[in-house]
């Protein structure tokens, strides 16, 4: 039980980081339970949260919600507390008890800054960076798509398979789910299915008879590597042709395809 | 034709649910005629709806355009059924009406700064980019169902046949939703809709649920509850503190399920449960929260959890202070599409 409670202070601690957000939620429910005004919402704000806080933190219900969910993501419990709520219904008793207009406005103005400087804002350039696309995928994974079903249509392939390097497989079937991949994201999620082709063509120097054999025992008809690593002819001499080249990627096709 | 599959998509994503939640809206006995309330009610019903068509359909192996034309068809009919109630009682064009010219009265300086606030938001998730690489799953099974015309048979990371029913994702039919929109607008690609047009819209409504939060906790003072809205568009613009908060899911994957368990059914449970216990004390409340509940489980498998729990704690919370445990029976049936999924997740 004692493992339980310190795995659970453990989430507490990922989930609210360096912020001091949880001091700010304790003094708002003490607030709400002190304050006469605020009175008739006691029970909802703070008999919830407080209930909340027993559930989230208590050994046996936490084993047993661990057991249920697993314990990777039991950090999502805390999205129960309704800090959002309860904080600014406590703030905003705390400037109506006020009376002077002017002091009423000062503490907004404090009240703002002890958010904003508690707290870390989102809007920064590092979480939202600018749009290179309406899809809001690399747009190299969309060149590379089309490229494949461009060329699959003109040759008359059905239902292409392509395998590519770890930076393109999580975007292409977004893009474009006719194109079948040789492995997704479940590979770096840890479920093994064509570990050696994984392997070999997201390594530093993959050798193009390898991976050539590899991806056609994988049937695979397309091959995408980046460009830089300039496997043209190694990979013409296994039978696998450069088609286009999309962004910093390359396409290769294999010429002993057979439908 | 662009411009005309993104009319369809507010069509059915905005318009229609406020259409199904009109009759709950004017049924309101503190704030009748309110089209937050009807927005709020009609979406969460339209959720419901789906997941009940959903999952037999998926275990069934319909296609994804049965589902979304059946769907679409209820829905319709929920909304003439709505409206022709909503229309009967007389008063629904005058409140409706009145509704409007309120809000136009409403506006303050205060509140004209939360809403110059939101809209930086809103177009901020539009305009601007995060990538978030769930996405291989989530959109995937959406642009999947699509390609195949098909309900979760096909792998999204690779396109190859499920060997088994992808038991963790089965019940929450939310990547199917993005599925039926896209087919019912036409052929909008879905990841147009998850990243491009949807987001704007979540952030939206989760304000529409805060914005009537601030109604029920401070009614009839329209100052403390613009003030309400400030404190609560600086928390969750501010709450970028660790990866893991509910604004960050909010603004940076509100396309995902789970961010709109974090995100929305949670402000969205604490409303609908003072309305069933502590305000409105009627039946259709305890149906609506219903609903609600049923939108957490379609949302994420989190949900299941992420719904029993707090609207069991609220139950007891508010049973406690009104000395009325009939709540608890009340809430469990509420919560029942969670208790089955519940089951179901730990039986399959």
């Amino acid at each position: 039980m004692a493992s339980v409670f310190s795995e659970v202070f453990d989430h507490f601690t990922n989930y609210f980081a360096d912020s001091v957000y949880p001091l700010l939620f304790f003094l708002a429910l003490l607030l709400i339970f002190f304050h006469p005004g605020a009175k008739k919402e006691r029970a909802a704000l703070c008999g919830s949260n407080l209930l909340f806080l027993a559930i989230i933190f208590c050994p046996l219900t936490a084993y047993l919600v661990i057991k249920m969910i697993g314990s990777l993501v039991y950090w999502r419990m805390f999205w129960l507390l309704t800090i959002p709520v309860t904080l600014a219904f406590a703030l905003v008793w705390l400037v109506s008890g006020f009376s002077r207009k002017a002091v009423r406005a000062l503490t907004v103005v404090l009240a703002a800054a002890a958010i904003i400087c508690s707290g870390q804002l989102l809007f920064t350039e590092e979480t939202f960076t600018s749009r290179a696309n309406y899809f809001k995928i690399p747009t190299e994974a969309i060149y590379v798509a089309e490229s494949i079903s461009a060329h699959a249509e003109e040759e008359g392939v059905e239902n292409p398979k392509a395998v590519v390097p770890i930076a393109l497989c999580s975007y292409i079937r977004q893009y474009d789910a006719g194109i079948r991949l040789a492995y997704g994201r479940n590979m770096v999620k840890g479920e093994v299915t064509q570990t050696k082709l994984y392997e070999e063509i997201n390594s530093e120097a993959p050798r193009a008879k390898r991976l050539a054999r590899l991806a056609r025992k994988a049937e695979c008809t397309y091959l995408i590597l980046p460009a830089s690593l300039s496997l043209d002819k190694k990979l013409a001499n296994n039978s696998f042709i450069k088609i286009a080249e999309a962004g910093s990627y390359a396409i290769y096709f294999d010429s002993e395809w057979d439908d | 034709m662009a411009v005309m599959k993104v009319f369809l998509f507010f069509l059915w994503a905005a318009v229609l649910p406020l259409l199904v939640g009109s009759c709950g809206a004017m049924k309101s006995k503190r704030d009748p005629g309110s089209l937050f309330l009807a927005c709020f009610y009609g979406v969460f019903i339209e959720f419901a709806l789906f997941e009940f068509l959903a999952i037999p359909m998926v275990f069934l192996r319909c296609s994804l355009r049965q589902l979304s034309f059946t769907w679409l068809l209820l829905s319709l009919i929920c909304a003439a059924i709505s409206l022709r109630k909503a229309h009967s009682s007389g008063k629904f064009h005058p409140v409706f009406l009145a509704k409007l010219a309120d809000a136009r009265k409403r506006l303050t300086p205060l509140l004209g700064v939360v809403l110059f606030c939101v809209f930086l938001q809103t177009a901020c998730v539009t305009f601007r980019q995060h990538i978030d690489d769930d996405d291989a799953f989530y959109v995937a099974t959406a642009v999947t169902a699509v390609e195949t015309d098909t309900l979760m048979e096909y792998n999204p990371y690779t396109g190859n046949l499920y060997q088994n029913i992808p038991t963790r994702y089965v019940l929450s039919a939310w990547p199917l939703y993005l599925a039926a929109l896209s087919t019912l607008c036409a052929g909008l690609h879905p990841t147009l809709i998850a990243h491009f047009l949807l987001p704007g819209l979540v952030v939206l409504f989760a304000y529409l649920i805060y914005a009537l939060i601030a109604r029920d906790l401070f009614p009839e003072d329209p100052h403390r509850q613009d003030l309400f809205l400030l404190f609560v568009v600086l928390i969750l613009s501010f709450s970028g503190f660790s990866v893991y908060s509910s604004g960050v899911f909010l603004f940076t994957r509100g396309w995902q399920g789970k961010a709109l368990v974090a995100a929305i059914i949670q402000p969205a449970l604490f409303f609908q449960c003072r309305k069933a216990m502590k305000k409105e004390k009627d039946k259709t409340a305890w149906l609506h929260l219903f609903c609600t509940v049923t939108s957490a489980c379609m949302f994420s498998s989190m949900g299941v959890v992420l719904s029993g729990i707090p609207v069991g704690v609220y139950a007891i919370v508010y049973g406690f202070e009104q000395k009325k445990w009939r709540y608890l029976p009340c809430s469990l049936l509420a919560c029942s599409s969670a208790v089955v999924c519940g089951v179901i997740y730990l039986l399959i």
